[in-house]
């Protein structure tokens, strides 16, 4: 009897494992990477687009509508995926510093794509679906720190950045602003669209670094606390000074941990500034 | 002369050796297929060939690598934008010495 109550058991728990394996958001984002179409992008092209997306340059249709239509499959799979709630990009972390991370480099082209795509929309008068897609935009930016090294957290707070640039250029040019709706769905998407700048600082240390010596483990948990307590800067900086070469030649510089954090928390406050949030 | 005097210088003639043949030139007929192989070479090495897969050339970004940027003097805004649209690109600017720095470990 028991043995049957577990079999049901069992039985009754499959389809929710499936479906928990399948709601990973990170499978969409590969499928999506996977049609990704960027070969048309020269290196000149991408310091123009690089230009319009902060703001240095005025968007141009002409321009980039038919990269964006090329990418239109790519950025819809993106969206989709960003509806999910869990994003596991199931880096094989044994491998220590060998473990591949390409998606971090697909994820920062794609997630640009996504804000020249608002461009296109918002000057083509769709401005529902550009406020959807800088919130669709703000999820996928997260889900790209989430679980990966300081490399992964700084690609996903360039594109948080680079999507409340956008959305403050929407809110200034748009006549009579955004409406209520919009404004609360992007500064809750944007509340949502934080960067964990400790566990990226974790993974960093205890897989890309491995600081075996007890040198090594006390200068990770300065790093951290530091993170926590900036005051504590000074501090780690001697530490660093005094770590084996070998380990302090490759600790990421505090100060520019530091100075990104504060970076994309201003830019936030800017545009919950501008958005009236309370 | 007379006859007996001939018949004697016929019997102490001592004919001379012939004079020994010209050496033959030193042949070059392998020459011409060397240069021919050689000019065939090189145009085989000229020819234009099929590009190798994408993902050949491309260098595959691990979590040293990723490392190996965010330690380098480079502002990582560069770092970040050169990496965003680098597709077939991967080696240029920054990213460029993380090869020789994964050679030099």
């Amino acid at each position: 009897m028991k043995i049957r109550i577990a079999l049901l058991a069992a039985a009754l728990a499959m389809p929710t494992l499936a479906q928990k394996l399948g709601d990973n958001a990170a499978l969409r984002y590969w499928s999506a990477f996977a049609v990704m179409q960027q070969e048309t992008v020269t290196p000149a092209k991408a310091k123009e687009l690089n230009a319009v997306l902060e703001g240095h340059a005025p968007y141009q249709d002409t321009e980039y509508r038919d990269l964006i239509q090329r990418n239109r499959e790519a950025l819809e799979t993106l969206h989709r995926g960003a509806q999910l709630a869990v994003c596991d990009w199931g880096v094989d972390y044994a491998l220590g510093p060998d473990a591949p991370v390409d998606y971090v480099r697909k994820a920062l082209g794609l997630g640009r794509l996504n804000v020249l795509s608002v461009f296109h929309l918002l000057q083509n008068g769709q401005r529902a679906a550009a406020v959807e897609r800088l919130a669709g935009g703000l999820r996928f930016a997260r889900h790209v720190g989430q679980g990966g090294s300081l490399f992964a957290a700084l690609a996903a707070k360039s594109l948080i950045v680079t999507h409340l640039r956008t959305i403050a250029f929407a809110q200034n040019t748009e006549r009579d602003g955004l409406t209520a709706k919009e404004k609360s769905l992007l500064l809750a998407a944007a509340d949502a669209s934080d960067v964990d700048w400790r566990e990226a600082l974790r993974v960093e240390f205890e897989v890309s670094l491995r600081p075996a010596t007890k040198e090594g483990q006390v200068l990770a948990a300065e790093y951290l606390a530091a993170l926590a307590d900036p005051t504590r800067l000074a501090a780690l900086q001697r530490s660093i000074t005094t770590a084996p070469k070998a380990l302090a030649s490759r600790v990421p510089k505090p100060e520019r941990v530091l100075d990104e954090q504060r970076d994309l928390a201003g830019h936030r406050q800017r545009v919950r500034t501008l958005l009236g949030a309370r | 002369m007379p006859h007996d005097d001939f018949d004697r210088y016929l019997a102490g003639f001592v004919p001379l050796p012939p004079d020994p043949l010209p050496a033959p030139a030193p042949s070059k007929r392998w020459l011409v297929p060397l240069v021919l192989a050689a000019a065939l070479a090189l145009v085989v090495w000229r020819l234009p060939r099929p590009a190798p897969p994408a993902s050949a050339r491309e260098v595959t970004f691990t979590l040293g690598r990723a490392n190996a940027v965010v330690v380098a003097g480079t502002p990582w805004k560069t770092a970040l934008d050169e990496a965003a649209f680098s597709g077939r690109q991967v080696n240029r600017g920054s990213l460029e010495f993380l090869t020789q720095e994964e050679l030099s470990r």
